[in-house]
């Protein structure tokens, strides 16, 4: 065959054809600069703008995978089909193009190594990502376990405030976490010097008895009682030295099993009868992450006044078995970032006033106030300084600005009807001697000496009064105390020096009332129509100022401050609705991490339907008591369904279990110089000391922390966080921190393939690029010192032989 | 001396001091008005070695000072005085400082909108205006006028573009804790608390590294004049400690330099004798101070220029003595890199490269040092002197960096606990070395591209890269292009960028993988650090199938180094990810 038919044939072949492309170097580059781009859409290389316009600066950007078009994570897009088959195709490329073109000879072994490499690199990959299982899970440090003399038995959580009790045949036991200490020093003993977690419980005995168990982790031997107000019990004559109260009930530490992880972006619909403990789960496949999703209709809330749009959403939930057996499941609708609130909108039925007040002093603004007219506890702030009023019109405003007057009530003997006296400040005595004001015609006087302004008493709360002198016909005088409160008047008998008479008498003679008036100093009122709002500035004893106000604009108040109504509702009605929070003011950590994501959840059977609206939860705990609310929210929402059913649901994560349980046997806190000061910054490591369950027992401690993960199971369990010290607050007693860790938990196969892939490819560019042209220049070497004779002719030789070689190998490789 | 010696030192001395007058003008602490006589008169250099703890560390007050002040204002300093000196003046003397411009608000369109709400307020005047929205320094006075608080609270609920920004404003008004006079327009500043509080710089009695440091306050009598006790330290010692900072406290507020100059001359002889065991070396404090006090040392960038001249003399024109000069002042801003480089190691305790200022100033020492070698490898080339010249280039722009930006904070901090790995040693030097080399590739890669500019043709290094540094002798023996030149200098570079990108790609997928869980994650950092080295492939690849061999290599060169700056600064800077710290 000649080398003409020998290409006719070549070109005649389909498969030739084929494998022709395949092997071209260009289709390689080609498809690097398709990988290139690729790459750089879905990671951080191209953005699309989003307005959000809270203070005025202009947009905020989203990554192009994060748009509605893809929905996608970084993990997503680069798992989709496309990018399997970019992969897969420059995959096929390097093996035909190495076949095909390079020959294995000791020159081109760098290239072989390097495109081999790859290979085996992306084969590693395909089983590691095809089988990757990744998530996390927090475990709590330990519990409290209770035994009873008659064999009962309770446990709880070992977390400050956390309670259990325990039915006895003698009572009820209530116990309750009082105290945690992370680093309890042992201060004597063999084991001096060390820390150890502290746990004190609060137990009240069915006798009403009460005291605290203080119980060390890990040493048992020094668990002992303390009466609160008395001290160690062990100190305590009536105990004989025994250390505890209640030797018969057994309070003791064990540990926190925990059996589970959730995984890493997954999502979840739990569910369970109201009543029942244990979760079932429904993973909710497809759910959007980055985009909010509502059809039109549905009723949400914007706090910037954007609108979503009609975006609606229909992914079904399929599950059996549950408590939702025979109703249609179906999400429909998403938010990214928004929180369940309760909103003022001013359309009820009633008239219900509110007002939305921002007071800004010189040391800026304070937090905005709402005030409700029409609700006692709810009209006024900054200790009644502040107050809202609604007139039916103008001449409702006149008692307000009375009402700032004092009004004193007198009747003394004689006097047939009590005389109303508006008081001023003129009636005051300021240390100067005033006249005494004549009374009832039969010479009773009275002059005031001085007032008593919102007077705290403790058990009688703020009270108002006056120093009274009263001088009688026959010229004694003498002080009486008027107050409000009619139950605190007292007269001061002359005879004591001035003391108060010690059984609270009050001469009968003169009857005196005192009303202090309206102690608002500022009072906002507002009416229907013409009225507007107004603003009233008092001064103690009557309105001083008074101005028309513009709402959302600020008015002077005095002493640096201003006011500023934001907004007046005159049928205020509240109702619950999910409002999404604009894209600058969420927290990006939160954002991320799905943290503030609900869906809206439609329930369905025949006829029947109801929709509702469920928080992401980043742990699918099963009970309040089993959690910190650090780490996760708990609000599980009740539906009762068309049967009568009622069911609690939860949007959270896929719950597995661990291939063991693990526990948390102690929890250290590496500090850097200066010592732990409860902030990150003060910490040089954590790590969590894990025992792992083995059949009725434990493993041997595993010590995971930074940089260290350990494996058990199949599963790799790494540091991932930890519970910082937080100070309490309204409603959360605080937290000594260090109670539990957060453990990454996943699965590595393939890690070793793709290890040893990039290996051999970093040892084919170090061959490719060094020791080949070291191996060429000896070959070179010889073959000129074997066949050429003369220095020009080697010169000649050598120039000819660079040509070549830079015409065929583009001079790299 | 010959022409071409003459013409580069007549250069050198032109661009220079002119560079100088630039940096005094634009530097990381921008000067401001004289300090005062008082401020002159007083001597804090005893404190240089005085130990402060702040955060987990251990730093010289001169250290901790620069932080501080750095937080309120910024890159100036406050009415030119030393920060050793504002800290304390704040602290004692806060009355000075309620209407002075030392508030530091960096986002410029910011400065504006504050600019505008202040218009008509007493005392902000059309000059002071237009020096407020250039230097971005406000008097606290000022920023606590309603509408001013109103706005900055508003922008701290933008996160993602104002909240960093008026965040620190208002945390630089909580550490002046500025009150204003009733009945007067006047702001009186409480810092005395808050700073004095900070300043701990009494040692744990316990003598234990991980105690507690106590500040300098919490040696104050109690009522009646009763000596506090703190634990593990002798009465008399507090009282030494209270007396002389007592004595200085007084001095300073009636202007008595003398007075001051020997109560803090007490007290930096007392401090470090209270618990020797736990307390840093004098040295090493001494040198932190002198540290800080020298900028860094990143005014290296103008020795780098320096050499850069005459290196492109010696490249371009080929003048030999421009090039001897060339490469001894390049070896002599190496060795003062170098001896930063090593100060800072030296005082942080470890291989500086935990965060961006320390990845930078490393990275491109790396470069310099294979710069150097490379030099050695080929000094008979034709190549010689192209990657000195490369090295000065990245390196001056690299410091640079460094010294104008205050987004590359120099302060030296603790690392991260993840960090604590021998893998960020050998992973992140070697991605860092891999960054510096593409930087020095892409200025080969710019000179063949103006070669070509200026004419030249699609000429390109036959024998390639590192076969190039192999034969690098037969170079110097024969004419060959400019072109041949620089594409063989931009593939010896990339060849070992690629190589050590790789490398360090792999190394961090190892450390990821047992510190995170998991080899590879898709985090922006790690996609962008893969798609430079794809760039580089194409580069490979396209030397076999491109006819222009040589302006393919220039521009992918470029681009790649393009694609390596956006993964160093737009992804650290902008983009949140797993690697935010590096």
């Amino acid at each position: 065959m000649t080398s003409d038919q020998t290409r006719r044939k070549k070109k005649r072949s389909p498969g030739g054809g084929v494998v022709g492309a395949l092997s071209s170097i260009r289709l390689g580059i080609s498809l690097l600069v398709v990988l290139f781009v690729y790459l750089t859409v879905g990671s951080a290389g191209l953005f699309y703008p989003v307005w959000d316009d809270v203070t005025g600066l202009g947009f905020t950007t989203y990554m192009v995978r994060q748009h509605r078009l893809f929905e996608m994570t970084e993990f997503e897009w680069f798992h989709t089909w496309f990018f399997f088959a970019l992969v897969g195709l420059i995959s096929l490329n390097i093996i035909v193009a190495t076949i095909g073109r390079i020959p294995f000879n000791l020159l081109k072994l760098g290239v072989w190594m390097i495109h081999s490499g790859i290979i085996i690199l992306a084969v590693g990959s395909v089983i590691y990502f095809g089988t990757k299982v990744e998530g996390d899970t927090a475990v709590f440090r330990r519990r409290v376990v209770i035994t009873s003399p008659d064999g009962g038995t309770a446990d709880f959580l070992a977390l400050v405030g956390h309670v259990g009790m325990l039915e006895t045949r003698g009572g009820r036991y209530v116990f309750q976490v009082a105290e945690i200490n992370p680093s309890w020093p042992i201060l004597s003993g063999e084991h001096k010097g060390k820390t150890a977690y502290s746990v004190s419980v609060m137990v009240s005995t069915p006798s009403g008895q009460r005291f605290v168990r203080q119980m060390l982790a890990g040493y048992p031997q020094f668990t002992e009682d303390v009466i609160p107000g008395r001290g160690r019990v062990v100190k305590l004559e009536e105990f004989g030295g025994q250390k505890l109260v209640d030797e018969s009930i057994d309070i003791a530490l064990g540990f926190d099993a925990q059996d589970s992880f959730w995984v890493k972006d997954s999502s979840a619909l739990h569910v369970r009868r109201a009543g029942e403990r244990s979760w079932a789960q429904r993973p909710i496949h497809g759910l959007p992450r980055y985009n909010d999703y509502v059809g039109e209709g549905v009723d949400i809330e914007t706090l910037d006044g954007s609108t979503v749009g009609d975006h609606p959403l229909e992914l079904g939930v399929g599950g059996k078995g549950d408590a939702l057996d025979g109703v249609d499941v179906r999400v429909t609708g998403y938010l990214r970032y928004a929180e369940m609130s309760r909103m003022l909108v001013d359309d009820g039925d009633k008239i219900k006033p509110v007002v939305d007040v921002q007071i800004v002093t010189d040391q800026g603004a304070l937090p905005s106030t709402q005030l409700w007219a029409g609700d006692t506890d709810r009209r006024s702030a900054f200790e009644d300084r502040l107050e809202f009023w609604w007139v039916g019109d103008e001449s409702e405003i006149e008692p307000l600005r009375e009402a700032y007057g004092r009004l004193l009530t007198l009747r003394v003997e004689g006097m047939e009807a009590a005389e109303e006296i508006r008081l001023t400040r003129e009636h005051i005595d300021e240390g100067e001697e005033e006249a005494f004001i004549p009374i009832g015609g039969d010479g009773y006087a009275f002059r005031v000496t001085g007032a008593i302004d919102r007077l705290e008493i403790e058990g009688q709360g703020t009270v108002s009064g006056l120093v009274m002198e009263f001088k009688r016909p026959g010229g004694e005088t003498f002080t009486r105390w008027v107050f409000e409160n009619a139950t605190l008047t007292r007269d001061l008998s002359s005879d004591d020096g001035g003391q108060m008479h010690p059984d609270g008498e009050v001469a009968p003679d003169i009857e005196a009332a005192y009303d202090a008036g309206r102690w608002a100093s500022v009072t906002i009122v507002a009416g229907a129509g013409d009225t507007g709002v107004r603003l009233l500035l008092g001064g103690g004893w009557e309105v001083v100022q008074e101005h028309v106000l513009e709402i959302g604009r600020a008015q002077a108040i005095g002493d640096g401050q201003s006011l500023i109504v934001t907004r007046l509702l005159e049928r205020a009605r509240e109702r619950r609705v999910a409002v999404i929070i604009p894209p600058a003011q969420r927290i990006r950590d939160f954002d991320v991490s799905r943290h503030f994501a609900m869906i809206r959840l439609t329930l369905s059977n025949g006829d029947w339907s109801e929709s509702v609206w469920l928080p992401y939860h980043k742990y699918s705990f099963e009970d309040m008591d089993d959690m910190s609310p650090t780490l996760s929210r708990y609000q599980p929402e009740l539906v009762t369904l068309h049967d009568g059913r009622r069911v609690e649901l939860m949007f959270s994560r896929e719950k597995r279990v661990l291939p063991s349980p693990v526990a948390l046997d102690d929890f250290i806190v590496t500090a850097r110089v200066g010592g732990f000061r409860g902030t990150t910054s003060t910490v040089r490591d954590w790590t969590s000391v894990l025992r792992f369950k083995q059949g009725d027992g434990w493993s041997a401690a595993q010590r995971v922390s930074t940089n260290d993960p350990k494996a058990n199971g199949g599963f790799w369990y790494f540091q991932s966080y930890w519970e910082p010290p937080r100070p309490a607050r309204a409603g959360d007693p605080g937290s000594s921190g260090l109670n539990f860790t957060g453990l990454g938990v996943g699965n590595r196969n393939g890690v070793y393939t793709q290890l040893a892939g990039c290996c051999l490819s970093v040892i084919g560019m170090i061959w490719a690029w060094y020791i080949k042209p070291i191996i060429r220049r000896k070959r070179r070497g010889k073959v000129l010192a074997e066949h050429v004779d003369s220095i020009a002719q080697i010169q000649q030789k050598v120039d000819c032989e660079e040509e070549l070689v830079g015409a065929d190998e583009g001079g790299t490789s | 001396m010959n022409k071409q010696l003459r013409v580069a030192l007549v250069s050198a001395l032109i661009v220079l001091p002119l560079v100088w007058g630039v940096t005094k003008r634009m530097g990381s602490r921008a000067a401001q008005p004289e300090a005062s006589a008082f401020a002159q008169q007083v001597d804090l250099s005893p404190l240089d070695r005085v130990a402060v703890y702040r955060d987990g560390r251990i730093k010289s007050y001169g250290s901790f000072a620069n932080q501080i002040l750095g937080f309120i204002s910024g890159p100036h300093e406050l009415l030119g005085q030393d920060d050793t000196f504002s800290y304390l003046d704040l602290m004692l003397r806060a009355g000075r400082y309620g209407d002075a411009d030392i508030v530091h608000v960096k986002q410029k369109a910011m400065r504006v909108q504050l600019a505008r709400m202040l218009d008509g307020v007493e005392g902000f005047d059309d000059a002071r205006k237009a020096r407020f929205i250039k230097s971005g320094l406000l008097s606290p006075r000022l920023l606590m006028e309603p509408d001013v608080q109103q706005q900055l609270r508003v922008w701290s609920r933008d996160l993602i573009r104002t909240a960093k920004h008026s965040d620190r404003v208002l945390g630089a008004l909580n550490v002046l804790s500025p009150m204003r006079v009733p009945g007067s327009g006047r702001v009186m500043l409480q810092a005395e608390q808050v700073l004095g509080r900070a300043l701990c710089v009494i040692p744990p009695g316990s003598g234990r590294s991980d105690a507690q440091w106590f500040s300098i306050i919490a040696v104050a009598p109690q009522s009646g004049g009763v000596m506090v006790v703190l634990d593990g330290l002798e009465p008399g010692e507090i009282e030494v400690v209270w007396g002389a900072w007592d004595r200085l406290v007084v001095a300073w507020r009636s202007e008595d330099a003398g007075g001051v100059n020997s109560a803090v001359a007490e007290l930096a002889r007392v401090l470090p004798t209270l618990k020797p065991e736990v307390y840093p070396s004098q040295r090493k404090l001494g040198w932190e101070s002198w540290y800080f006090s020298n900028g860094h040392m990143t005014w290296v960038w103008l020795v780098y220029l320096l050499s850069l001249i005459f290196l492109l003399g010696g490249v371009v024109y080929r003048w030999a003595s421009a090039r001897w000069i060339g490469i001894g002042v390049f070896t002599i801003a190496f060795g003062l890199h170098t001896f930063a480089l090593g100060l800072r190691w030296y005082v942080s305790g470890r291989w500086p490269n935990s965060n961006m200022f320390e990845a930078v100033t490393t990275a491109v020492w790396f470069g310099a040092l294979v710069a150097i070698v490379l030099e050695l490898l080929c000094g008979r080339s034709a190549m010689r002197n192209l990657f000195a010249l490369t090295g000065a280039a990245a390196s001056m722009v690299a410091m640079m960096a460094a010294h104008f930006l205050p987004e590359l904070d120099a302060n030296i901090s603790n690392r991260m606990p993840i960090l604590h790995d021998i893998w960020l040693y050998i992973h992140t030097n070697v991605i860092i070395a891999s960054y510096a080399l593409i930087a020095m590739a892409s200025v080969t890669g710019v000179l063949y591209l103006l070669w070509r500019v200026g004419g030249g043709g699609k000429d390109y290094a036959h024998v390639g890269g590192a076969a190039s540094l192999i034969d690098a002798g037969r170079f110097g023996e024969k004419k060959i292009s400019k072109g041949e030149v620089f594409d063989g200098a931009t593939m010896i570079l990339l060849e070992l960028a690629v190589i050590l990108l790789w490398t360090g790609i792999i190394m961090g997928a190892i450390w990821a993988d047992h510190s995170w869980g998991r080899p590879w994650g898709w985090d922006p950092k790690e996609v962008f650090a893969f798609n430079t080295f794809v760039i580089f492939l194409i580069l490979v690849h396209l030397r076999k199938t491109s006819k222009d061999k040589g302006l393919w290599t220039a521009w992918l060169a470029v681009i790649g180094c393009g694609v390596m700056m956006f993964n160093w600064v737009v992804i650290n800077f902008v983009i949140s990810g797993l690697h935010s710290y590096a």
